[in-house]
């Protein structure tokens, strides 16, 4: 469970990082939204090129990364992650080509692939790639208080950001509270089958777990009370926003451009 | 039971994302900053959770923990998901942004739905054998519900997903019971081991939980203190009082007939007040009001209820002129937890007169309110629109 493998540390940014946090967060926002609305290939095959152009840019000179736990190489560690994005992709895969009205173009036996479902297939797996590839180059680099900073700029709900941090600094603590209670279990003996038994002792550790957490979150928030907390992590004094560099103008127009691109691609050779 | 980014459409991905927005706004606001640790660390819990294999058959599968989820949380589950979701998407790229309403909807209201069985189910009855048939149909339902919401995105989507939906719908249905009974064993361990957890947490399973006498209807009860004598007010829903109805009170919990320490009936208004007695001040007392054919409940309220009380007593008598409302904040921080949500409720009243109308916290939380009602109506009705559209479209098709 490695927290942030893709965020580079302060000493490993690059250009592409030290846009303003802000500024990032709305060019995913922005691509996104246009790459999820293509209809047609051409557009999505585009997006597919943006996105990984982007993510070139993202993981250019800090290759060397250590930030793979377990992970192997920072190149492994991408395209395990496309793969596993990709399952779903394989699940449309064995069932759209068929299942989808449409003039047959192959038969094989029974099954007959239609136009229209091979398509979209190679629509979707156009179109989740991409937006995979624009959710690692953009997203996934930015440091939590970068996405804390950028959320708030947006009007996000302060609970809102307060449980986002939260979570984030606990899920660490708590997969590794989960690791100890597996590893005494194991031995003691407790083998994982498919068993009313396994379930019971899973649950078990499940429910340990959850009380534990608990108290951890009752020790944390009066730790946090008698810190004087009421409600907010003060900001730090870069505030909210930050502020904007010509850097972040030019981001802004090549993402727009980008997405002006696409979406004239998909409308004009649609209609 | 990630959706991933790009394959929905633009109707499916936009209402999606309002209902996501409504129902983390609600959760919101029904989230106060003093739950919100608790909240928050069941998030990173849910989030580790999710990462666990569980043998089902012969291949595995992933823990949803939407149920549990939300038994454990109500509609609080709603932003945790949200969260637990917006990691998950920033960490291992499941899901993504514009995904990111459909998914949270989608294992969002199924732990909100998975609440409110199994409120309904203690409801009935309680006991260990009723709750765990209430928490393994809350595991399945929470599973169940997800991958049929899941589906019915897909397959409005297009009609090519249709196969890909159903294969989804039947691959879950080992999971529906390997998830129901981890669901049914985790809440019989919590509820053995920490039964407060789970009354705690969820404001209004404190009634079911607890084991108490029976309650056959509900009557609403609350109590606070007031220098020198503890005040109950009794009512049946947020206007009618319980009045002229036997009100009973119990040296400590459970209820004890043999401990009886004074009884009465409440006034027109469904107010009764005594002094506080002296043994309460050891022991905590139970209040039990029988508003006759059933309509019974218990109130109990700790010592240290009492011994705050003693504390404001003083503290104005030191200061004559200080309005007793100001004490009411500084008896919070170092409450057990266990105590916490109604000596909050209590000392957050302690030196009003009457507490006002519209912020008593039992009629905050009593059963379903009228924006629940129509809002699952409005889920009832969409759900079977949905699934006549989509017979409706197989049959033109």
């Amino acid at each position: 469970m490695s927290s942030q493998p893709l965020a580079p540390s302060y000493a490993t940014q690059n250009a592409l990082h030290r846009v303003n946090p802000c500024v990032r967060l709305a060019g995913a926002v922005v691509l996104a939204i246009v790459i999820a609305l293509t209809q047609s290939l051409w557009a999505a095959t585009a997006a597919l090129l943006v996105g990984s152009i982007w993510l070139a840019l993202a993981v250019a000179q800090q290759a060397p990364m250590g930030g793979f736990a377990g992970q192997g190489t920072s190149a492994q560690g991408l395209w395990r992650r496309l793969a596993v994005v990709n399952i779903f992709v394989l699940l449309l895969w064995c069932t759209t080509p068929w299942a989808t009205p449409g003039a047959a173009v192959l038969t094989l036996g029974p099954v007959s692939f239609t136009d229209a479902g091979l398509h979209l297939a190679l629509l979707v797996t156009l179109k989740v790639n991409a937006l995979a590839c624009i959710c690692m180059a953009l997203l996934a680099t930015l440091q939590i208080p970068e996405l804390t900073r950028a959320l708030r700029f947006f009007r996000c709900p302060d609970k809102m950001v307060l449980l986002l941090l939260l979570a984030m600094r606990n899920i660490h603590v708590l997969g590794e509270e989960w690791q100890r209670l597996r590893t005494a279990a194991r031995l003691r003996g407790f083998a994982s089958r498919c068993s009313l038994h396994t379930y019971r002792t899973l649950a078990t550790l499940l429910g340990l777990l959850l009380l534990r957490s608990l108290d951890r979150a009752a020790r944390v928030r009066e730790a946090l009370l008698l810190r004087g907390f009421h409600g907010q992590f003060p900001c730090p004094a870069s505030s909210a926003a930050g502020a904007l560099r010509p850097m972040d103008a030019v981001f802004m127009l090549v993402v727009l451009a980008q997405a002006v691109a696409i979406f004239w691609l998909d409308t004009g050779l649609h209609a | 039971m990630h959706i991933a980014e790009g394959v929905l459409s633009a109707p499916v991905l936009v209402s999606g994302a309002v209902l996501a927005c409504a129902g983390t706004a609600i959760g919101l606001r029904r989230l106060d900053f003093d739950r919100l640790m608790a909240v928050g660390m069941l998030t990173s819990a849910f989030f580790v959770a999710s990462l666990i294999h569980v043998p089902v058959g012969v291949s595995s599968a992933h823990l949803l923990g939407t149920g549990l989820l939300g038994v454990m949380l109500g509609w609080a589950a709603f932003p945790a998901i949200v969260v637990a979701l917006a990691l998950q998407a920033l960490f291992f790229q499941y899901g993504g942004l514009t995904v990111l309403g459909v998914n949270a909807c989608t294992m969002g209201f199924a732990a909100v739905l998975a609440h409110g069985v199994f409120r309904l189910m203690l409801g009935i009855g309680h006991g260990p054998r009723i709750r765990a048939v209430a928490a393994f149909a809350c595991g399945a339902l929470g599973v169940a519900l997800a991958a049929l919401l899941t589906a019915l995105a897909l397959a409005f989507t297009d009609e090519g997903f249709t196969a890909a939906a159903v294969a989804l719908l039947v691959a879950h249905l080992p999971v529906m019971l390997a998830e129901g009974c981890i669901t049914m064993f985790t809440v019989g361990f919590m509820a053995r081991v920490r039964p407060e957890v789970l009354a705690v947490l969820a404001l209004c399973l404190v009634a079911g939980l607890a084991p108490t006498a029976a309650l056959a209807h509900r009557v609403n009860i609350f109590a606070w203190v007031e220098g020198d004598s503890v005040h109950v007010q009794a009512g049946f829903s947020r206007k009618t009082p319980a009045r002229q109805s036997a009100v009973t009170v119990f040296r400590r919990s459970p209820a004890d007939a043999n401990d009886v320490l004074l009884t009465g009936a409440t006034d027109d208004t469904g107010l009764f007040t005594f002094a506080i007695p002296a043994e309460a001040r050891e022991h905590g007392l139970t209040i039990r009001v029988n508003a006759g054919q059933g309509h019974q409940n218990d109130w109990t309220m700790d010592a240290k209820e009492f011994a705050a009380a003693t504390n404001a007593k003083q503290a104005t008598q030191d200061t004559p002129t200080v309005n007793a409302t100001h004490e009411a904040p500084t008896a919070q921080p170092n409450r057990p937890d266990h105590a916490a949500q109604k000596s909050k409720t209590a000392s957050g009243n302690a030196g009003r007169a009457q507490p006002d109308q519209h912020d008593q916290p039992y009629m905050a939380d009593d059963g379903p309110r009228l924006r629940d009602i129509i809002g699952g109506l409005g889920w009832i009705v969409g759900l079977t629109g949905m699934g006549m559209a989509w017979r409706a479209r197989r049959k033109s098709a």
